[in-house]
C-alpha cells in the first residue's frame, strides 16, 4: 500500500516537471534579435576597424571558412587562403595608404532571421594625410551564425553614392 | 456470554489488505454490483484520457508536419528567388566594373560597349524573371502576410531595375563610346543589391520558420513524451491503486468471514467477526455473527443436556441394577431350595422370575450401553488381541444354544490374521450379539458359519446363517434402535439394541458392520476394523 502511494506521488510529480518547460517566450526572442543585430552590426565596426588599422587577422575573423567574395566581373574568390591574399594585396592594406574607413550609420542595413543575416553597408575611405575623400564603395554581405559567432559567408563588392 | 464482550479478531492497520483507505471503501454505502461498476469505469476513462491525450499529442504532431511540408515549399520558392536576385546581382557585377573593382584593380580595361550591351541584356533578361515570381501562382502557394511587405519591394524594385537597366542598354547600344551615365550603374548596383537582400531576408526568414518548427517538433515530442509516459504510469498507478482498494475491500472481509467459519466449524464460538462493510459483505458478517451468538447458545445447550444425561446414566445405571440384582439372586438362592424345598409351580413360577429377571437386566444393560456410546461416554481400551481367541469363546457362549436348537455352529479363522488392535471385551460383545441372533433365527436344521479374513488393511469378520433372511426394506432398519425385522409369525424375542449397540462400537474402532441377506436364503453379517488403529 504504501509502495503503492509512493509510486502515485512520484507519477503526479513526473507529471508536473512535465508540463512545465517547453520553447522560450516572445520576450526571450526579442532579446536574442537585438543580440543578434548588434553583433551583425559589429560584423560592420571590426570590418571598417580592420581595413583603417590593417589589421588582416582582425579582418579574417570576420569570414566564415568556405566564404565566397566576388571581387571584380570573371572572379569570386572562395575559402579564408584567397579572400586573405586578396586583402594583404588590396590598397586598403598597403603602408603607403593612409587610409581611414568609415560609413554612414544610416545607410546600414541589416537583416536577421533565426541563424541568417544579410549586412549592406558603404565604404568612405579618407585619406588621413591629406584629410581628403577617397575612394567609395559599398559591400553586400551574407552572414550567418555559425558555432557561436556571426561570420561572413559571402560578399559582392559595389558601387555607392555620396548621395544621402 | 453477552454478545458486546465478545472479542473481534485483531486487525492488522497499514497491512496489505487492512488500511484506511481500503476500509472507506468498504464503508461505502452502495452494493458489491455498484463499486464494481464503478471501479471499471473508473479504470475506462483512464484509459480513455491516455488514448485522448495520445490522440492530442498525435494530431498536434500532424499539423506540425503540414506546417512543416508548408515551409518547405516557401523555402523551396524562396530560395529560387534568391537565387534569381543573387544572378542579377553577380551579372551585374560583371558589368559594373564597380567602384569596389576600380579601387582593387587600378587601370581597369575600358569596357566595350557592345559587350557591355550583351551583359546588361542579359541582366534585363534576369530581372525580367524576378517580378512574375513572386505571384501566387508561380510561387504556388499563398505567401502569408508578413511576407507581402518584402515581395511587394521585390516586385517593385525590379520594375525600377529593368527601367535602369533599358536607359543603360539604350545608351549603350546608340549612344557614343563610352560607359553611359555612371550614376545609372551605380543605381543598378544599389536596386539589385536591395533586391538581393530582400529575397534573402525572404528565404532567411522561411529558413529560420523551417528550423524553429523542427526544433519545436523535437521539444514537443520530448515534452509530450515525457507526458504521455507520466500521464500512463498515472493512469496505471490509478488503476492499480483503485483494483487494489477496491479487490481488499472484498476480499479481506472475504478473508475474515471464511477464518471465522472456520473456527465456528472446530467449535470455536468465541469471537465475532469484524467487517464494518455496508454492502452485502456487511450483511453476511453480522449474519455470521448471529449464526455464532446462535449455535454458541445452542451449543451451550447441548453440553448441559450432555451432562445431565451423564449423571442420569451414573444414578440409573446403579439405581436400575442394584434391585433387579436383589431380585435375580434371591429368586437364584430360592430356586436352589437353599431356604427350602419347592414345589412344582412354585419352581416353576422361580424359572419365570429368574428368566424375566435376566431379561430385564440384559434389557437394562443394553440401553445403559447405547445411551453411554451416544452420550460419548465409551471409551476404548486400545490394545492388541487375539481375534481367533475371541471367535472361539463367542463360539463356545452359543454352542450350548445351538446344539439344543439343532443348529450346527462352524468357525474357520484365518491364521493369517489373528492378532488385531482394539478393545478386546467390546468386539466380543458384538461377536456374541452377531453369534447370538444367528444361532437364534436359524431353524433347526441350519447353521452358523463364522470366518476372519484379512483384505486391503482391515480384517473382516462374517457369520452367515440359513435363517429366513431379511428384506431389503428392513436391512438399513435393524441396525436403528428397538428395530427388528418383521418376521410375522416367526417373530423371536429380543429388546432390538443389540445390533444398534454393535454398529455403535464397531463405528468407535473406525470400522464398519453392513448385512448381504436375500428372503428365503439366509443373512451374512460382516464387520471389518481397520488393522491399525485409528
Amino acid at each position: 500500500m504504501r509502495t503503492l502511494l509512493i509510486g502515485g506521488a512520484l507519477g503526479a510529480l513526473v507529471v508536473s516537471l512535465a508540463a512545465c518547460g517547453g520553447s522560450s517566450s516572445a520576450s526571450e526572442e526579442a532579446m536574442q534579435r537585438q543580440a543578434d543585430l548588434y553583433a551583425i552590426d559589429q560584423i560592420e565596426k571590426n570590418f571598417h576597424k580592420a581595413t583603417s588599422k590593417k589589421d588582416i587577422d582582425l579582418m579574417m575573423s570576420l569570414w566564415a571558412l568556405n566564404a565566397t567574395f566576388t571581387t571584380k566581373p570573371g572572379e569570386t574568390l572562395t575559402g579564408k587562403k584567397q579572400i586573405r591574399r586578396f586583402w594583404l594585396a588590396a590598397p586598403a592594406f598597403q603602408s603607403d595608404n593612409h587610409w581611414v574607413s568609415d560609413t554612414p550609420a544610416y545607410k546600414i542595413r541589416i537583416t536577421v532571421n533565426g541563424d541568417r543575416g544579410t549586412l549592406h553597408f558603404e565604404c568612405h575611405y579618407v585619406d588621413s594625410k591629406t584629410n581628403k575623400l577617397g575612394p567609395v564603395t559599398a559591400a553586400d554581405q551574407q552572414v550567418a551564425r555559425i558555432n557561436g559567432s556571426w561570420l561572413i559567408t559571402d560578399m559582392v563588392g559595389g558601387s555607392a553614392t555620396l548621395t544621402p | 456470554m453477552n454478545p458486546r464482550t465478545l472479542a473481534v479478531e485483531k486487525r492488522r492497520p497499514l497491512s496489505r489488505g487492512d488500511n484506511a483507505l481500503v476500509r472507506a471503501v468498504g464503508r461505502l454505502p452502495a452494493k458489491l454490483h455498484t463499486k464494481l461498476l464503478i471501479a471499471f469505469i473508473g479504470t475506462a476513462v483512464l484509459v480513455v484520457v491516455v488514448g485522448v491525450l495520445g490522440l492530442r499529442v498525435l494530431g498536434e504532431s500532424q499539423d506540425r508536419v503540414t506546417r512543416l511540408g508548408a515551409l518547405q515549399q516557401r523555402a523551396f520558392a524562396y530560395g529560387k528567388l534568391q537565387s534569381d536576385a543573387s544572378n542579377v546581382r553577380l551579372l551585374l557585377a560583371e558589368n559594373v566594373a564597380s567602384d569596389f573593382y576600380r579601387v582593387n584593380q587600378p587601370n581597369p580595361p575600358h569596357p566595350n560597349p557592345r559587350e557591355a550591351a550583351a551583359r546588361d541584356k542579359a541582366v534585363a533578361n534576369a530581372v525580367a524573371l524576378i517580378g512574375p515570381a513572386t505571384s501566387v501562382v508561380r510561387l504556388g502557394f499563398v505567401p502569408p502576410a508578413e511576407d507581402e511587405r518584402e515581395l511587394r519591394a521585390i516586385r517593385a524594385k525590379s520594375e525600377r531595375l529593368s527601367a535602369v537597366i533599358r536607359q543603360l542598354i539604350d545608351f549603350e547600344t546608340g549612344a557614343a563610346p563610352g560607359e553611359g551615365p555612371p550614376r545609372l550603374r551605380t543605381r543598378a548596383e544599389e536596386l539589385a543589391s536591395g533586391l538581393s537582400q530582400l529575397a534573402t531576408v525572404l528565404a532567411n526568414r522561411t529558413t529560420a520558420k523551417t528550423d524553429a518548427l523542427i526544433a519545436e517538433n523535437a521539444s514537443s515530442y520530448t515534452s509530450s513524451r515525457k507526458l504521455v509516459i507520466a500521464v500512463a504510469t498515472g493512469a496505471i498507478v490509478l488503476a492499480l491503486l483503485l483494483g487494489f482498494m477496491l479487490s481488499w475491500s472484498l476480499i479481506g472481509p472475504i478473508q475474515r468471514i471464511d477464518s471465522r467459519l472456520a473456527a465456528i466449524a472446530s467449535g470455536d464460538f468465541s469471537r465475532h467477526v469484524d467487517v464494518d462493510n455496508r454492502d452485502e459483505l456487511g450483511a453476511l458478517a453480522a449474519n455470521v455473527n448471529r449464526m455464532n451468538d446462535e449455535l454458541r447458545r445452542l451449543y451451550s445447550e447441548l453440553e448441559a443436556v450432555s451432562r445431565h444425561k451423564s449423571e442420569f446414566l451414573a444414578n440409573m445405571s446403579h439405581e436400575l441394577r442394584t434391585p433387579l440384582n436383589a431380585i435375580i439372586g434371591f429368586s437364584q438362592v430360592l430356586r436352589e431350595r437353599m431356604v427350602g424345598d419347592l414345589n412344582e409351580k412354585q419352581e416353576e413360577y422361580l424359572d419365570d422370575v429368574v428368566s424375566s429377571g435376566n431379561y430385564l437386566l440384559s434389557l437394562i444393560n443394553d440401553v445403559l450401553d447405547l445411551s453411554k456410546v451416544e452420550a460419548g461416554q465409551v471409551e476404548l481400551e486400545i490394545a492388541p488381541f487375539s481375534l481367533r481367541e475371541a471367535l472361539e469363546r463367542g463360539v463356545v457362549m452359543v454352542r450350548e444354544r445351538a446344539r439344543k436348537d439343532g443348529v450346527e455352529v462352524t468357525l474357520a479363522a484365518d491364521p493369517q490374521v489373528d492378532v488385531v488392535e482394539g478393545d478386546e471385551r467390546r468386539i466380543r460383545q458384538v461377536i456374541f450379539n452377531l453369534l447370538s441372533n444367528a444361532v437364534k433365527f436359524t431353524p433347526t436344521g441350519g447353521s452358523v458359519d463364522v470366518a476372519s479374513s484379512g483384505l486391503d488393511g482391515e480384517v473382516r469378520v462374517s457369520v452367515v446363517d440359513t435363517g429366513p433372511g431379511i428384506a431389503p426394506e428392513d436391512q438399513e432398519r435393524i441396525f436403528e434402535e428397538f428395530q427388528q425385522a418383521d418376521l410375522g409369525s416367526a417373530q423371536r424375542e429380543g429388546t432390538g439394541l443389540g445390533l444398534a449397540l454393535s454398529k455403535r462400537l464397531i463405528e468407535l474402532h473406525g470400522g464398519r458392520i453392513w448385512v448381504e441377506s436375500e428372503l428365503g436364503k439366509g443373512s451374512t453379517f460382516t464387520f471389518a476394523l481397520p488393522l491399525e488403529s485409528s
